[in-house]
């Protein structure tokens, strides 16, 4: 029979060094009888559908009373007989406790049953199983201890194994390590099918297996001058916390906490850095130790401003067992706590990934964006305030990257705000601006979509006027309920897309479009007509399609070339107003949306001398563009389009204007955001980037700020030059 | 090779992770492991000694290989503002059981980007394979022109066993 290891196997942690269980009497008969009081068992939920022996139940105890002295036994239920055929009965243990089953201390334990009853207690190296010993004597293993010895029992569907802590001391000697079973994680299972449930962890004191350690949920920090606050979320196995700092990042290299181990607050741990040469020392400040407790924030006012911080965020659970704090990255979260007083940000807040797109703005009262992190941010505005950058929630998990930036829209017959988002993942969601709560979330799956990389539009039943026949005719079709449009690729596909309409109700799909080249640029919203406009990626002709609203159906399209970036409405003087179109070509096109039977020629056109990389921005007669080296201005007159200014700009960002003080701002790869004139195009004023480069910014006008996302992952607030 | 995507680590290529962790796991039941002898008697007093009587060795699993590549879609993409997508490809070969992979990756500026984690189902000698896209068009790689040397950290249940760089051209 060739057999086949594909479930996750059983580890487990007898955790505490020298604990101290007694009083479990054990027989090793070959029978469940004597564990009915014992609850250190843990079920196996299903079986595997693999052949061999499928375990129903698992059990640990140990009869310890004297530290590394005593015997660990084990229970295994099966769903069926134990064969009368090869068959192992085994585990591994983690005997240098260093977390990891690895060549060297480590090893796998096996009884071995070579068709009937003629076991024999095997040893093999933890990863290359090599063949170390065997042991056919149960009154002895050939360890230090006198109490060596090891026994089995398999009767039936239930098979016992104990074995005195002395065997596995077998390579203690010389090592200066202290070996035994209530120190360090053992796996184990039976061979065939290593058929076991998820991780978990014996506690040799309590004498109970619980669920492995599980990192912190989402880490984050905001720094501001004189303090870093990171925040975190703990999970359902939790008892404490420890936070630890660097002033480099942390590499594989680097301190982890020691299971069993409890850390005092403002200690410094020192490791010998091996990674490179020469070799240093490294420091490990642990400037938070919660040994019991449901904390969720903490402030580290220790920190230098200028200097650059590296935080881990190590959740423990009973018995000081720390799980990895590599989220959000291995490396640690960074901050860099700065003055603002000479241009600094007045906060950074980082989630570690990049963070590029544009931040939404609550005038006065909040942040939003998002990153590659896969999570919604929500961050808190409040000048003058100890709490002005924090959370304004928790992330919101939408389980995949979010690049676009997201309308913050009212819902029909609700209250409050809502962000409407999709990720790359496909994911699409509504989710509430005060609670960071989706309203809903559905993954692509349910409308056959599995990416979503551009703008989430909507058509909003409060926003139509039901005085006109298209807002009567929306609101007749869509009775109290908003439509969300989502473009998304199509599931199965590497570049077909189309268009799908989600009740903003629920969530549940409405209609879907027909498929198309890939929408990578934002849709636009025509109420008076109910139409949409989707620019596609694609030089064929009709490559701007026009969607009825209502039904998906496609009404016309426009060949205006391949269009990556977004399609925006503008304010033309006529009651309709005008779709500006800039493709990937640098052609910028105007088209009158008032059309009745077929879709109009371009009102007007021009060239913006390169590329865009962003979508345009309407302002008064005109727009706003980027190529890759410059910002310009565009003024549109009868059927053209000239350009009023051009500043150069180091690979600009897509411009924001800010409509009271007439500043056009653009992120650089110069690591700044420059402020240009709106009126004559001059560059003169800055913000500065605190080391990396800074995306397309955004302007609080009511606080006068900037905010702007980095491609670290910080997401920065900066006053007002 | 696409002018794209130039991959530093060649393109298919196998990498031993001498030092990564690797899974335990028991030794193989197909292969004759106890003496050919009648077995002792289970209450047989004195051990027998491996240097007595050895045992023939379990199926012997020296190392966890991997092999992968990078793909670029369309693959004639002369830059990254012609590419819709990067396609990083593992295989593993060693691993047994149900496995946690991450694959981390870093901008040319060395900034975290993006996380993907997978999870394999690994059969003995058999490649278990994971593929990660990385979206480009209509991406901030894309706005932003995030040309360079890129890096892939791949992680095996959190720990990290190979890296690979891949050069996006502007």
């Amino acid at each position: 029979m060739r057999a086949h290891f594909h479930r996750a196997v059983i580890v487990a942690f007898a955790c505490a060094a020298g604990s101290a269980w007694a009083d479990h009497t054990i027989n090793v008969d070959g029978s469940n009888s004597d564990w009915s009081g014992i609850s250190t068992c843990i079920p196996e939920p299903s079986s595997d559908g693999q052949g061999g022996v499928d375990l129903d139940r698992t059990c640990v105890t140990n009869d310890n009373a004297s530290g590394d002295q005593g015997k660990l036994y084990m229970l295994f239920e099966a769903t069926k007989n134990f064969p009368n055929q090869n068959l192992y009965i085994g585990f591994a243990i983690d005997l240098d406790n260093d977390g990891m089953i690895t060549s060297g201390h480590d090893e796998v334990y096996a009884v071995y049953y070579q068709n009937k009853n003629s076991p024999v207690l095997q040893v093999f190296d933890a990863q290359t199983y090599t063949y170390k010993r065997q042991y056919t004597s149960k009154s002895s293993c050939g360890g230090t201890s006198t109490s060596d010895g090891w026994s089995e029992k398999k009767s039936g569907q239930v098979a016992e194994f104990g074995i005195s802590y002395g065997c596995l001391r077998f390579n203690a000697s010389g090592s200066g390590r202290q070996y035994g079973s209530d120190i360090g994680p053992f796996m184990m299972g039976v061979y065939p099918n290593f058929d076991l449930t998820d991780e978990v962890y014996y506690d040799g004191t309590a004498d109970v297996l619980v669920t492995s350690a599980t990192p912190a949920i989402y880490p984050a920090l905001t720094a501001r001058s004189g303090q870093v606050r990171l925040f975190w979320t703990n999970p359902v196995d939790h008892a404490g916390t420890l936070i630890v700092r660097s002033e480099v990042p942390f590499t594989t290299f680097d301190f982890v906490p020691s299971n069993g181990t409890a850390y005092t607050q403002g200690d410094t741990i020192q490791r010998l850095d091996l990674s490179h040469w020469p070799w240093t020392v490294r420091e490990f400040k642990i400037v938070f130790a919660e040994h019991q407790g449901q904390s969720t924030s903490f402030t580290d006012t220790t920190v230098t401003d200028g200097t650059r911080y590296y935080y881990k965020v190590f959740n423990h659970r009973a018995g000081y067992i720390y799980a990895s704090g590599d989220t959000p990255v291995p490396g640690g979260l960074f901050a860099e706590p700065r003055s603002s007083t000479s241009g600094g940000p007045l906060w950074c807040y980082s989630s570690s990934f990049t963070s590029l797109q544009q931040p939404l703005v609550e005038a006065g009262a909040g942040v939003f964006t998002s990153g590659n992190g896969g999570v919604l941010l929500g961050l808190r505005t409040a000048p003058g305030q100890a709490n002005d950058g924090d959370e304004l929630f928790r992330p919101t998990s939408l389980g995949g990257a979010i690049q676009a930036r997201f309308p913050i829209v009212p819902l029909h017959g609700r209250s409050g705000k809502y962000i409407l988002t999709g990720t790359q993942n496909g994911t699409v969601a509504a989710v509430n601006t005060a609670t960071g709560v989706p309203l809903w979330k559905v993954p692509g799956s349910t409308f056959g979509g599995n990416q979503v990389l551009s703008y989430v539009s909507a058509q909003l039943y409060d926003y139509t006027n039901p005085n006109i026949p298209a807002g009567a005719a929306f609101r007749a079709a869509n009775p109290g309920r908003d439509l969300i449009f989502v473009p998304t690729r199509v599931s199965g596909t590497s570049n077909t897309y189309k268009v799908v309409a989600l009740s903003g109700v629920d969530g549940s799909v409405v209609w879907q479009s027909g498929n198309m080249s890939p929408i990578l640029g934002g849709i636009t919203v025509d109420y008076p007509t109910n139409r949409l406009y989707v620019p596609t990626a694609t030089n064929s002709s009709g490559s701007l399609k026009i969607l009825s609203s209502l039904t998906g159906a496609q009404v016309g399209t426009l060949s205006v070339g391949s269009v990556k970036y977004g399609v925006v409405k503008a304010n033309d003087g006529t009651p309709s107003g005008e779709l500006v179109v800039v493709n990937d070509s640098g052609t910028a096109y105007g088209f009158n949306l008032g059309w009745t039977t077929s879709p109009p020629a371009p009102s007007w056109s021009g060239s913006i001398g390169g590329a865009p990389v962003s979508f345009p921005l309407p302002v008064p007669s005109g727009f706003l563009v980027a190529t890759s080296s410059a910002v310009k201005r565009f003024a549109i007159s009868g059927t053209k389009a000239t350009q009023v200014w051009s500043r150069s700009v180091t690979n600009s960002s897509g411009p924001w204007l800010h409509y009271q003080n007439e500043y056009v701002w653009v992120g650089s790869s110069d690591l700044k955001v420059h402020g240009i004139t709106y009126a004559s195009g001059t560059d003169n004023k800055t913000v500065t980037a605190p080391g990396s480069r800074p995306g397309m910014p955004n302007i609080d006008t009511t606080t006068n700020r900037l905010v702007v996302g980095l491609e670290d992952g910080r997401v920065c607030a900066f006053a007002l030059p | 090779m696409s002018m794209l995507l130039r991959t530093l680590a060649v393109a298919a290529f196998a990498l031993v992770a001498c030092d990564a962790y690797r899974p335990p796991a028991l030794p193989t039941s197909n292969v004759e492991t106890a003496p050919p002898d009648p077995l002792p008697d289970v209450e047989t007093p004195a051990p027998i000694s491996p240097e007595v009587q050895p045992v023939p060795p379990a199926p012997v699993q020296t190392q966890l290989t991997v092999t992968g590549d990078v793909s670029v879609d369309p693959p004639d993409a002369p830059t990254l503002h012609e590419a819709n997508a990067i396609t990083l490809r593992y295989g593993l070969v060693g691993a047994r059981g149900t496995h946690q992979l991450r694959l981390e990756l870093k901008t040319p500026a060395g900034a975290a980007y993006q996380v993907f984690e997978r999870e394999i189902d690994a059969e003995p000698n058999t490649e278990a394979v994971a593929e990660f896209e990385l979206p480009v068009a209509g991406t901030v790689i894309d706005t932003y022109n995030l040309a360079g040397v890129w890096t892939a950290h791949l992680f095996f249940d959190g720990r990290e066993l190979t890296t690979r760089t891949f050069e996006l051209q502007p």
